[in-house]
């Protein structure tokens, strides 16, 4: 049953996922991103992580999607149009570098790296608590650096968009 | 299971300590300033900067390889080098900024306090020796320059630098962190780099190997983007012409310093040579690197020779002296030239690479619009202002690299190491592009002594500070130049 | 009975990352390829996570959370360049920024 679940989210991840990268309308790319996140937030909940999955639904596709949104219907973009020439041969060469460079490393990964890990796997949870005890010893620096970084973003989203 | 807090040593933390208590100060002054505001802003990050520098070189209160936070910090010598060297670079730049400021109106303290936030996470990108430590000094330098980038309310071009930096620096991101991610799982659940190395040789080899294949070479591309190296440069040459150019000077020097440093620490393994797989992947990655050195020193020269606009042209000067700093990492990588040695060749380079920039940047800041634009529009000004003339010819004469330059020195330190280290081609490549460099930064000079002024138009004079972040930037290049072993005695002591 | 799925997360998270990177470079419309650097994103922390609870590591699962807190951050930022941009232009098609010559 849980097999079942889990190719499910895996599936619409992938799928979602190519929703965003190949969509035209901006609207029906930020919905594909949402599902995508949910999908992820579920495959999280299977490998017992819950605090990171409630944290992705909450934040990640709840505050930072619902910012997304907002902007999005502001900014009303147009469909983009559909035009002949260069965009097709950059698509035609991106798909090209793409399959050139992604390709190996697939095969790297299911060849080489996958079957190695067969061994019996050393699982946890990872709880609450020793998540915030983690941030607040031993990862402090980051944990510090990540609220400077939020003040940047903070001063500098505010100073670029208001108006004068 | 009990909390432990790690290792904190309190004086390695002062110098960080002091760049974000500066900034936060600095965006604090907008609300008392009044007319005095700008001036407030600029002393404010001076002092943050300065004394976030004398910290640094002390060593009585930051012994050599002082680390704090648990070894995710430490000053060694490229650390501390890098941070000084940054912290240097953030003061000059400071200096030449009043100008743009005062032209396009951009608001003086945010300006100031991103300058500050910026230089602070570029210091902690140099000391830096932990993968989320690295990821997140990236992106507060990045974050802080998007910003810096499209501070230019008035003017379309600096936002559209804005929108193509952004983008290329979030795509650079998610590299990064992908990179990391499997550095991290292959080093089975460690993130500081010291112990990565080690942890992977432990792992099943196939798995540690393979892991760090993976995360070594998505790091590198998140690292190529941001230093600018070919086949990443791409927006670089728009980014430089639509940021204000004070702006851009730091990016071209401070952002580019800082991850040269976390470049060569992330390598750091495979300069040791661990373990016998890594010796025969370090063979691969000097490849790669040396293709990427080449390819950066081929096309920033020959593209710079078609540049019109002088700040394009500077930006793709920047991408060729990339490649020249990247030749010495590939050096690192071989492991064939004692350490001390390639450390203080790129140091020498480094601290060369920021003098040069910043007073040829501070030079087009002076000239306001005119500056920005052409290289035809320098015509005269040697008879205009001979003061900024020959600051200018000062950087153009060192990034060619004409010796009684530092920019002399410190290809002469770098092209000696490759040659003894055996990448003859190399060289020869780079001497042949700084040849082709010349004519392009030869140019301006011609057009500046040998041209006579376009209009009437005549050189604002400046101000003080103005004034002294130039001859504190070109005062050097010929200091250093003339007397090299000051800069290396220097470097020795600290 | 996660740690059974731990071969097919990693390849997953390889896949969206492939897939995010297509969509950087394939889609038009600035907006939707900041879209596309969030599914790098998100795969980059579906690595993490799998890596953190296989080898039973804490710091992996403070680490996502900080890498979503960057995002936001960084989310903030570029929308607010895309609409100052759009203010100035009303469009954000990456094909017409071409003030610089690029």
């Amino acid at each position: 049953m849980l097999n079942i679940i889990y190719f499910a989210l895996v599936l619409g991840a992938i799928i979602s996922a190519g929703g965003v990268v190949f969509l035209s309308n901006t609207v029906y790319c930020a919905l594909s991103l949402v599902v995508t996140m949910l999908c992820l937030a579920g495959i999280y909940l299977v490998i017992h992580a819950p605090f990171v999955a409630l944290i992705q639904v909450l934040v990640y596709a709840g505050a930072v999607m619902v910012l997304f949104l907002y902007v999005i219907m502001l900014l009303n973009p147009r469909r983009a149009e559909p035009i002949v020439g260069t965009v097709i041969e950059r698509r035609i060469w991106v798909v090209i570098l793409f399959v050139a460079i992604f390709l190996p490393l697939t095969v790297v990964w299911l060849w080489r790296l996958y079957p190695m890990l067969e061994k019996p796997a050393y699982w946890d949870v990872v709880p609450v608590v020793s998540v915030a005890t983690r941030l607040l010893t031993d990862l402090l620096l980051p944990f510090e650096l990540t609220s400077v970084l939020l003040l940047v973003a903070i001063v500098g989203a505010v100073l670029i968009a208001k108006r004068d | 299971m009990p909390a432990t807090m790690p290792a904190i040593e309190w004086w390695p933390t002062v110098p960080i300590v002091l760049l974000a208590a500066a900034g936060i100060t600095i965006l604090l002054t907008d609300l008392i300033g009044g007319e005095r505001g700008p001036m407030l802003s600029l002393l404010m990050a001076i002092l943050g900067m300065g004394a976030a520098l004398i910290v640094v070189t002390q060593r009585r209160w930051i012994p050599v390889d002082a680390a704090t936070f648990g070894q995710f910090v430490r000053y060694d010598s490229l650390g501390r080098w890098g941070a000084i060297a940054v912290l240097s670079g953030g003061c000059l730049v400071a200096l030449i900024s009043p100008r743009t400021i005062e032209i396009h109106g951009l608001p003086p303290s945010e300006y100031y306090a991103l300058l500050v936030f910026a230089v602070f996470g570029m210091v902690v990108l140099c000391l830096a020796l932990e993968l989320f430590t690295i990821f997140l000094a990236v992106e507060i330098i990045a974050v802080a320059i998007y910003i810096l980038v499209g501070l230019n309310r008035n003017s379309t071009q600096s936002t559209e630098a804005a929108l193509k930096y952004f983008v290329l620096g979030a795509f650079s991101g998610g590299f990064l962190i992908f990179g990391f991610a499997f550095l991290y799982g292959g080093a089975g659940g460690s993130t500081v780099l010291g112990q990565i190395g080690f942890s992977m040789l432990r792992m099943d080899l196939v798995w540690g190997v393979g892991c760090l294949v993976l995360g070594l070479a998505f790091a590198l591309a998140g690292f190529a983007f941001k230093l600018t190296v070919v086949p990443f440069h791409l927006y670089a040459a728009d980014v430089y012409e639509g940021a204000p150019t004070p702006v851009a000077a730091l990016l071209a020097t401070g952002s580019k310093v800082a991850g040269f440093i976390a470049l060569v620490h992330l390598l750091v393994p495979f300069h040791e040579h661990i373990h016998a797989a890594l010796r025969a992947m370090a063979a691969d990655l000097r490849s790669v690197l040396w293709l990427f050195a080449a390819l950066s020193i081929v096309i920033g020269n020959v593209v710079a020779l078609l540049q019109r606009n002088i700040k394009r042209m500077l930006a793709y000067s920047s991408i060729a002296h990339s490649g020249y700093l990247l030749m010495a990492v590939v050096v690192f990588v071989g492991g064939s030239v004692r350490l001390v040695d390639v450390e203080q060749a790129m140091l020498v380079y480094l601290i060369a690479y920021i003098l040069m920039n910043v007073a040829a940047f501070g030079v087009v800041a002076s000239l306001g619009a005119r500056g920005e634009g052409n290289i035809e529009e320098y015509a005269g000004l040697a008879q205009q202002s001979p003061a900024l003339a020959f600051m200018m010819a000062v950087a153009m004469l060192s990034l060619t690299g004409i010796p009684a330059t530092v920019g002399f020195v410190g290809k002469f330190f770098v092209f000696a190491r490759a040659v003894e280290a055996g990448y003859v081609m190399l060289v020869v490549l780079a001497v042949l592009g700084s040849v082709v460099s010349a004519y392009y930064y030869l140019r301006v000079i011609v057009f500046m002594y040998m041209r006579d002024p376009a209009g009437e138009s005549s050189v604002e004079p400046l101000g003080v500070i103005q004034q002294l972040g130039l001859v504190l930037a070109s005062a050097p290049i010929v200091v250093f130049g003339v007397f090299p072993n000051v800069l290396v005695s220097l470097l020795s002591n600290i | 009975m996660g740690e059974a799925f731990f071969g097919y997360n990693i390849f997953l998270s390889m896949v969206l990352f492939a897939l995010g990177s297509l969509g950087v470079l394939w889609q038009r419309n600035a907006l939707s390829v900041f879209m596309s650097v969030e599914v790098m994103l998100n795969a980059a922390n579906l690595a993490l996570i799998n890596f953190a609870q296989r080898f039973g590591d804490t710091a992996g699962g403070a680490l996502v959370l900080i890498v979503i807190a960057v995002a936001a951050g960084e989310a903030a930022v570029g929308l607010a360049i895309f609409i100052r941009l759009y203010r100035q232009r009303t469009t954000i098609e990456l094909e017409k920024a071409t003030e610089l010559q690029g």
